[in-house]
């Protein structure tokens, strides 16, 4: 079940590492290096699912999810933060503003595919709030936060 | 019979001689015994009759030159008294008739004589009867007469009624007099009539027996004929009364004299209760009454005093020209008034205020002085303290460091004003005094002030916690303004409180900048900390994804040795990111960062969250992970996301040191100091801690098992423990050396 992902990353390390990642595992990655770029590459690929990063240059990750959100073209895809940010609330706080699913760096390559399963089936993509489930509630404490 | 005892007298009319003899034989041969003197005519029986000594006359009917029936005649106008008694030849019983109407006393016939003994002793027995009722008779109405005069010139009113009837009977002239009825008035009423209230029996129901019946007396209200009422002293008995049982009463009108006695008792009762010590002495100063205020003031009892001189209270503190002068002053017969020092029973001293006044008796002779005393102490106390409070305030008001004005609440207008006050606005006094508080130029917007002041005079009350005041000078000066009405004596005053607040406003000003800065310097921290978390992040996610992807083989296949070193960056890599972690955290924690969110939690429910999470963990281990906890929830007030992190740290590091056996939640709730506690429990069959480590145990950086391969940070405990006070909790601990440890979480239940 191949699926064609947008990783908006400006860090080059990571975004090799994801790209890597998603290829690995059969999946059709697309690049942008920054949220303008990754807004276009949106609206012009159609993705399945989008993984932003959140401190971007210029327009950081909030931003970039709002502008997809508010987009009746491009706001059912969902959108997972990937972010070095892991302190306690993060979480909530970009669940908040409109992301789909959130996951924390450093990511687990192990588990990395099995966290964004649920945002890559049709049937539940639409439903927000997914991709925490693959890890108890808890997982977002100090420690757990990390685990993932 | 007392005639016959002395000899009785008959006198004897008959002119034949025998007859004479005979009836001479026949009384004495009936047993009486009499001296007999015999008369034949007219003449003879006039002079018989004048000596006085006869006590029953017997007549002939017929005789010559003189006859029966004139005998009789004189007999009754010259001694009505005698019994006369006929003794003849057979008269007509019509003539016999005659005789007894004209007066005889009876008739025996001649040859009839047994009869006569019967007859003259009858005679004499009515005779004597008769004399002694005349007797009797005539000093009754000697009585009478004198009882009359009585009554009739009484000075005191006094009637007699009809008992049966009520109706008067008679009346006296001073009853006339007083009461203003007229005798006929009188004689056509009823004692009703004159009754106002019924008369109250003034012995009580006592009565005495009098001769002619029962004395009572008693006092009643009668009304007058003008309809006044009086009270009077009733006194009566019972007589009869031409036939009639009848009262008479004696009335003494006793109204003047009552409301005497009602007066004096008054005027006694007050001199008694006044609150004034009050002394009377005669002439020469010895006291004869004191009433019970003197006797409270001085100690001394009634007995005590009585009889005294009033110098037993003297002091000594007063010269002799003191007390001189209040002799000379009273003698003189002038009223001495002064205050003077009395001692006491007690030793104690009085101040007291004395007025002396004499008393002067009709013929205008000083008979008594009277004292009248008011004891001053207590007054000259209350004024002194009345004083010192005043001076007290004044000083107060001189020298508060706040601005004080007093206003009158009725002219508007100010009163006073504290120096203070000109000093912090730069008016004068007589800028302030007389002129009403929106004259002065104190306030910009008179209109608003003007407001102000009718709401403060309808309230009472009135604050301004940052109100504008201009000084003299022109500055706005910020005051806190308070001002309260109040009543001094009759007039009502406000008085306005006023604070310079500009140094405190200043100082605001400063704290609230400072919190802002504070408040920023925290954000900045605050910011700092998340950025240093994710810089230090961002290249672990290159490190630990990409030693992961060649783990995986994801590149291609690795031989032992690349294996076994890229397992060994792996570890340290996460090793570093468990330190970055627990590091930027205890940052929080410290720097009091952390926000914590109390919220109601069940026990329960945050343990089965941290078990599911760990559970794989603890079965990658070959580890049993349980929980035990009673069915019905405890319930904490907490920070869910604090609690959930200090079990998952204890929970982990319960993991990392045992090898084998299980690690065990456990809930239970305990009493502590009459609180009750959650107990949450975490316990290991692991390796233990030594009695020598347990002490370094929460502190930073330490790590005991020396012998174990090195896993954690040495900052678990550490920050788990300063986690639980944030929630009001505490971390309690118990180990045996290769046994086990138990970890246990208390917290406060809701």
């Amino acid at each position: 079940m191949s699926a064609r992902v947008l990783v908006i990353e400006d860090n080059a390390s990571s975004l090799e590492l994801m790209i890597y990642l998603l290829k690995s595992f059969g999946h059709m990655p697309f690049r942008a290096r920054d949220g303008e770029e990754g807004i276009q590459v949106a609206r012009s690929e159609r993705p399945d699912l989008i993984l932003c990063d959140v401190q971007l240059a210029a327009m950081d990750g909030h931003e970039v999810c709002r502008r997809l959100k508010s987009d009746p073209a491009l706001c059912l895809i969902p959108v997972v933060a990937l972010t070095a940010y892991a302190m306690v609330g993060d979480r909530e706080k970009m669940l908040a503003e409109g992301f789909d699913g959130y996951l924390s760096k450093p990511v687990n390559p192990e588990q990395i595919m099995d966290q964004l399963a649920p945002f890559l089936s049709r049937q539940t993509r639409i439903v927000p709030d997914q991709c925490g489930r693959s890890k108890p509630a808890v997982a977002d404490c100090l420690s757990g936060a990390r685990k993932g | 019979m007392p005639a016959m005892q002395n000899g009785l007298n008959i006198l004897h009319l008959e002119d034949d001689r025998l007859d004479a003899d005979l009836i001479r034989d026949t009384l004495t041969s009936q047993g009486i015994v009499a001296n007999i003197v015999g008369v034949e005519t007219e003449r003879e029986f006039r002079s018989s009759l004048g000596n006085g000594k006869v006590d029953l006359i017997l007549a002939d009917y017929s005789l010559p030159g003189f006859s029966g029936m004139a005998a009789l005649a004189i007999a009754r106008e010259n001694r009505p008294e005698l019994p006369f008694i006929f003794v003849s030849g057979t008269i007509g019983e019509e003539i016999a008739i005659e005789t007894l109407k004209s007066g005889a006393t009876d008739y025996v016939l001649k040859h009839r004589l047994q009869r006569l003994g019967l007859s003259v002793r009858r005679a004499l027995s009515e005779a004597e009867e008769r004399l002694r009722r005349k007797v009797a008779d005539g000093a009754l109405r000697e009585s009478e007469t004198r009882y009359r005069v009585l009554f009739d010139h009484n000075p005191l009113p006094q009637w007699v009624y009809d008992l049966e009837t009520l109706a008067f009977l008679a009346v006296n002239e001073a009853a006339i007099h007083h009461y203003g009825y007229s005798r006929q008035e009188f004689l056509a009423m009823t004692i009703k009539d004159i009754h106002h209230r019924d008369c109250v029996p003034a012995l009580g129901g006592t009565v005495t027996a009098f001769v002619n019946g029962l004395a009572r007396s008693g006092v009643c209200q009668h009304r007058k004929k003008d309809g006044s009422i009086i009270d009077a002293e009733i006194t009566s008995h019972s007589i009869e009364f031409s036939g009639r049982q009848a009262e008479v009463v004696l009335g003494m009108d006793i109204t003047e004299r009552k409301r005497a006695e009602e007066r004096l008792r008054l005027q006694s009762a007050a001199l008694e209760s006044a609150a004034n010590a009050i002394v009377l002495t005669d002439e020469k100063g010895a006291i004869i009454w004191v009433n019970d205020a003197f006797t409270q003031t001085t100690g001394y009892s009634k007995e005590e005093v009585l009889g005294k001189n009033p110098r037993l209270l003297k002091s000594g503190k007063q010269n002799h020209a003191f007390y001189q002068d209040m002799w000379d002053t009273i003698l003189a017969g002038k009223i001495w008034r002064n205050t003077i020092i009395n001692r006491c029973k007690d030793g104690t001293f009085n101040h007291e205020d004395l007025t002396i006044t004499p008393i002067r008796n009709s013929a205008g002779k000083i008979t008594h002085f009277v004292g009248i005393k008011q004891d001053i102490a207590e007054k000259t106390r209350a004024e002194e303290a009345q004083r010192s409070s005043e001076l007290r305030y004044r000083r107060l008001f001189e020298s508060a460091k706040d601005g004080i004005l007093i206003v009158d609440a009725d002219t508007r207008q100010i009163v006073d004003v504290n120096p203070f006050l000109m000093e912090m606005l730069g008016f004068s006094k007589e800028e302030f005094v007389g002129k009403e508080l929106w004259q002065i130029g104190l306030f910009k917007d008179v209109a608003a002030s003007k407001l102000a002041f009718a709401e403060l005079q309808q309230r009472g009350y009135i604050r301004y916690e940052d109100l504008p005041l201009e000084t003299r000078e022109g500055l706005v000066k910020p005051v806190e303004f308070v001002s309260n009405s109040y009543l001094v004596g009759e007039s009502r005053v406000i008085q306005c409180n006023i604070r310079d607040i500009t140094e405190r406003k200043r100082f605001e000003q400063a704290l609230q900048e400072k919190n802002i800065e504070l408040g920023n310097a925290n954000l900045a921290k605050n910011r700092f900390l998340a950025n240093m978390s994710h810089e230090l992040r961002t290249p672990l996610n290159a490190i630990i994804g990409f030693t992961g992807t060649l783990l995986m083989r994801l590149p291609g296949p690795l031989n032992a040795d690349q294996e076994h070193q890229l397992s060994i960056v792996q570890t340290s890599a996460r090793h570093l990111l468990s330190l970055i972690n627990d590091l930027l955290d205890l940052a929080k924690v410290e720097s009091g960062m952390v926000e914590i969110k109390y919220e109601p939690l069940v026990c329960q429910e945050v343990m089965e969250e941290v078990a599911e999470a760990l559970r794989p963990l603890a079965e990658a281990k070959g580890l049993e992970f349980k929980i035990k906890a009673p069915k019905s929830g405890v319930r904490i007030g907490a920070d869910r996301r604090i609690l959930s992190q200090i079990l998952i740290n204890l929970s982990n590091n319960a993991i990392k040191f045992t090898e084998k056996g299980q690690v065990q939640i456990q809930l239970s709730t305990r009493q502590s100091n009459g609180q009750i506690l959650a107990s949450i429990e975490v316990i290991d069959t692991g390796i233990g801690i030594r009695i020598e480590d347990q002490k370094k145990l929460f502190q930073e950086f330490q790590q005991v098992s020396t012998d174990h391969r090195n896993e954690g940070t040495g900052l678990g405990l550490y920050l788990s423990e300063k986690l639980a006070i944030l929630i009001n909790g505490k971390i309690e601990f118990e180990s045996e050396y290769g046994k086990g440890s138990t970890f246990r979480l208390l917290v406060p239940t809701a």
